[in-house]
């Protein structure tokens, strides 16, 4: 019976700590230092971006998130649209995977709301996830999803993500 | 003498740089959002037709990033062109608008529209029509620009009007002069250097041509100029370029049909703040 209670208690404990640690961003149409730099000099002024460091070749931007800081990803869309770029790929990474169950169709973090769509890959990590809404990927990758998306719905503070 | 006097030339045209890099022509992109820009070109002329000696112009300029889909310009000229002594000779100021973007991963199709005037107290000569230093008016044009990784084609076409009291006077007609014209401009550049991207330190080295023409729709006078230039950019911000035109072929009456420029560009960015929504703290 103790050993009942500690298990459900670590597993409370695991989800009411659960949060990202990590966003990758990928950038589309910066071809120039200069507008790679302008794209970091954004993010890192992010109040709950901790570090940034940048693959320039894959203009991959790699954010070490605050703990205790809920991330903005409206504020990381418009840090990369204000320097005059676009998202192409965003990954949130976290140590959340204990708080989905397999029926789960979405689980609330920091403050929003994710609705889920499990990628069918039979090894799936449930550390990662890639946001598919509209101006947070490729139009490709939108438009693959687009009927999921209008289907959930949509609201302030939601996002729809593939994991 | 002459020879070495060569070596100066004055460039007539609207060197303003935005993050993609052409020397001679604006391109579609807008600079980043609160960042600022200062920038001085020097043109330069070998022979000033009109005094029969060599002619200069300074043309500082700041740039300012309103929003990620505006920017705005103004400058002024500092010249001895179309007087005998050097002076204050113009302000203008300039707005592009970022119409369309399509994005992938290193290339990029934009549509930018723009709005340029200025005034000048330079009297009425030649043909050409500048607005930064040779005459007053305004250009209404639409830009479109293509990157591809490293190779970057951009085309203008702006229509000019120009505002001299000799257009509106009623009892003296000049019939030589035109006061609305077409330009046009097709552009390429070339990233040379670095061959690939390790920090901001490394230098940048771009190459460009562009082909810049000139039309008047009241005269048959038209001019097609060529102008190769190469840029150099140091620290990500600071960009040095370099530029010689020259025309192809053309019938208008001009001041010189060569000419140098040399420029010098600084960027700043996140000069003020931004409004960003309130954080929420996760415990």
């Amino acid at each position: 019976m103790k050993k009942l209670v500690v298990l459900v208690l670590v597993c409370l404990s695991l989800q009411g700590n659960a949060q990202f640690e990590k966003a990758r961003v990928q950038v589309n149409g910066v071809v120039c230092s200069l507008c790679t730099k302008a794209v970091m000099k954004a993010l890192n002024k992010l109040n709950f971006v901790d570090q940034v460091t940048v693959d320039l070749k894959h203009q991959q931007y790699d954010l070490r998130l605050k703990h205790g800081v809920s991330p903005d990803l409206t504020d990381l869309r418009k840090a990369i649209e204000d320097a005059g770029f676009s998202i192409g790929q965003l990954q949130l990474f976290g140590d959340f995977g204990a708080g989905i169950k397999e029926s789960d169709s979405s689980i609330s973090l920091n403050g929003q709301t994710f609705y889920l769509q499990r990628s069918g890959n039979n090894g799936a990590s449930s550390k990662a996830m890639t946001i598919v809404d509209k101006h947070f990927c490729s139009m490709k990758t939108y438009q693959q999803y687009q009927k999921w998306i209008e289907a959930v719905g949509s609201c302030e503070d939601c996002f729809h993500a593939i994991i | 003498m002459k020879s070495l006097v060569a070596f100066l030339c004055c460039f007539i045209s609207i060197p303003v740089f935005a993050q993609e890099l052409f020397v001679n022509s604006e391109n579609a992109s807008i600079i980043p959002a609160r960042s600022l820009t200062g920038s001085l070109d020097v043109h330069l002329v070998g022979n000033d037709r009109l005094y029969a000696r060599p002619a200069q112009r300074y043309v500082p300029a700041i740039k300012f990033g309103i929003s990620n889909r505006l920017e705005l310009r103004i400058g002024g000229t500092l010249s001895n062109m179309h007087t005998y002594q050097f002076r204050g000779e113009s302000v203008s100021v300039y707005g592009k608008y970022r119409l369309m973007s399509r994005e992938e991963l290193h290339r990029h199709f934009r549509v930018a529209g723009f709005l340029s005037a200025s005034f000048t107290n330079a009297p009425f000569h030649y043909d050409e029509a500048t607005l930064h230093g040779g005459k007053s008016g305004m250009d209404l044009g639409i830009i479109a620009t293509q990157l591809i990784n490293k190779l970057a084609l951009s085309a203008t076409i702006s229509h000019m009007q120009l505002f001299d009291k000799s257009r509106f006077n009623d009892v003296v007609y000049l019939p030589t002069r035109n006061f609305q014209l077409i330009n046009y401009s097709f552009s390429t550049g070339y990233l040379l250097l670095p061959t690939s991207y390790r920090n901001f330190k490394q230098v940048n080295l771009n190459l460009y041509l562009e082909l810049l023409g000139q039309r008047s729709l009241e005269l048959r006078k038209q001019y097609l100029d060529l102008a190769p230039a190469i840029q150099l950019i140091f620290f990500s911000s600071l960009k040095i370029s370099g530029s010689y035109r020259f025309q192809v072929e053309g019938s208008m009456d001009r001041m010189t049909h060569e000419s140098w420029l040399i420029s010098v560009e600084k960027s700043f960015l996140d000069i003020w703040a931004s409004r960003v929504r309130k954080q929420k703290i996760s415990h």
